[in-house]
């Protein structure tokens, strides 16, 4: 366990007043407040050490004792017992945000210089903190709606994934997070979906694009494919005639639009064609005598 | 037809300790919607986060109204930025496969 300045976290001197103490809370508070930093988990940790913070500086009880031990606040347990004081912290209830912080959110130092986990509670209701969780899913996976079970702090939760999520993409599942505390409504589930790249399939948006070899037979006289697309085979007919680098658009063959039920974007097929390889002495004589006819 | 929940606006202050003329003057900034049934003033389920995070903002941060409504629309922006940043970093990491 390390030794918490608090009064670095408030930024302020030792001999700082009460007044001067709340002024800070308040400064920082309005800039690291959760409400006004959505999912970012560095502001939202600070934010919980802040409100420690002012949870010891702002009680003179919990700052005397804070700055009796200091460093040494290890030893203020057994030197309590020594004075068989028995003193137990007043149930004042500084703590005035009602933002995403929880119960046990204090820290180790906290809890073992003043017990528990806070010491003191006031009966105001108090939301429950966020919980942020990244989600890792294939291209595939997200093409189509399904159901996953996530592990949030040890417990299960089953969510379902619409199809159509992107990469990077958050989703909040309200009354997942932490319990409230006094009644306090939860906390809730910010997921950010990782999306694997796929071998085969790029997407941009609601497009798909992949690239489809085509034999030079084929796309000289024209003739039918079958190509592979995220929701099966189809065939396609290839116009004679083809060149390298064609591209073609299948309308509502592409990813499915995010909560658009029935709405899917386009696929994109640019089609190489491949120049056949190890020729008979024939098939080269053949193509000599088809050079020689178009010259 | 989906169906939506409402609560009503004095359950949700008594629980908030809350004045109704805050959440009045929310709705006259027109930063939330209210829903009248009956001569009664309900949020909807889908509102609620939105009208408990402003009920924090002037609460917790003694923020005035014209602050709370500066900082929803700024809120909004910063949201709207991330999807762009969010689309843009898929753009490029379609070109760069």
């Amino acid at each position: 366990m390390e030794f918490i300045d608090y009064y670095e976290i408030l930024g302020i001197k030792k001999t700082a007043t009460e007044a001067e103490i709340k002024k800070a809370y308040r400064k920082l508070a309005r800039k690291l407040h959760p409400d006004l930093n959505p999912n970012d988990k560095e502001a939202n940790k600070k934010f919980q050490q802040l409100n420690e913070a002012n949870e010891v500086l702002s009680d003179p009880e919990k700052r005397k004792k804070y700055d009796q031990y200091g460093k040494d606040w290890q030893h203020s347990e057994q030197f309590e017992k020594a004075q068989q004081s028995g003193r137990r912290s007043g149930n004042t209830g500084s703590r005035e945000f009602s933002g995403d912080f929880g119960g046990d959110e204090f820290s180790d130092f906290f809890s073992s210089m003043f017990g528990g986990s806070g010491g003191k509670r006031s009966q105001t209701k108090f939301r429950g903190q966020d919980y942020n969780s990244e989600l890792r899913l294939s291209l595939r996976d997200a093409n189509t709606t399904h159901q996953q079970t996530l592990n949030i702090n040890g417990k299960n939760v089953r969510i379902t994934i619409p199809a159509g999520v992107e990469n990077g993409q958050v989703i909040k599942l309200n009354g997942y997070g932490a319990p409230g505390i006094n009644g306090g409504p939860n906390g809730d589930l910010y997921i950010t979906f990782s999306i694997a790249n796929d071998p085969r399939f790029k997407r941009s948006g609601n497009d798909l694009y992949i690239n489809e070899d085509l034999g030079l037979y084929t796309a000289v006289l024209g003739g039918e494919i079958m190509v592979e697309t995220l929701g099966g085979k189809i065939k396609l007919k290839i116009n004679p005639e083809t060149q390298n680098g064609t591209k073609t658009r299948l309308k509502g063959k592409g990813f499915p639009v995010y909560k658009k039920e029935g709405e899917y974007g386009d696929l994109y097929i640019t089609y190489t064609v491949k120049i056949p390889a190890n020729l008979t002495e024939k098939q080269k004589a053949l193509f000599k005598e088809l050079a020689s006819s178009t010259a | 037809m989906k169906t939506e929940q409402l609560i009503q606006v004095d359950t949700f202050c008594v629980w908030h300790n809350i004045e109704f003329s805050f959440i009045k003057t929310l709705h006259e900034y027109g930063l939330i919607e209210i829903t009248t049934k009956e001569d009664k003033a309900f949020i909807s389920e889908s509102n609620l986060q939105h009208v408990e995070k402003l009920v924090r903002l002037h609460n917790d941060l003694q923020i005035n109204l014209e602050g709370v409504e500066v900082i929803t629309y700024l809120l909004e922006q910063l949201k709207a930025q991330h999807e762009e940043i969010t689309r843009l970093q898929n753009r490029i990491r379609f070109y760069e496969t």
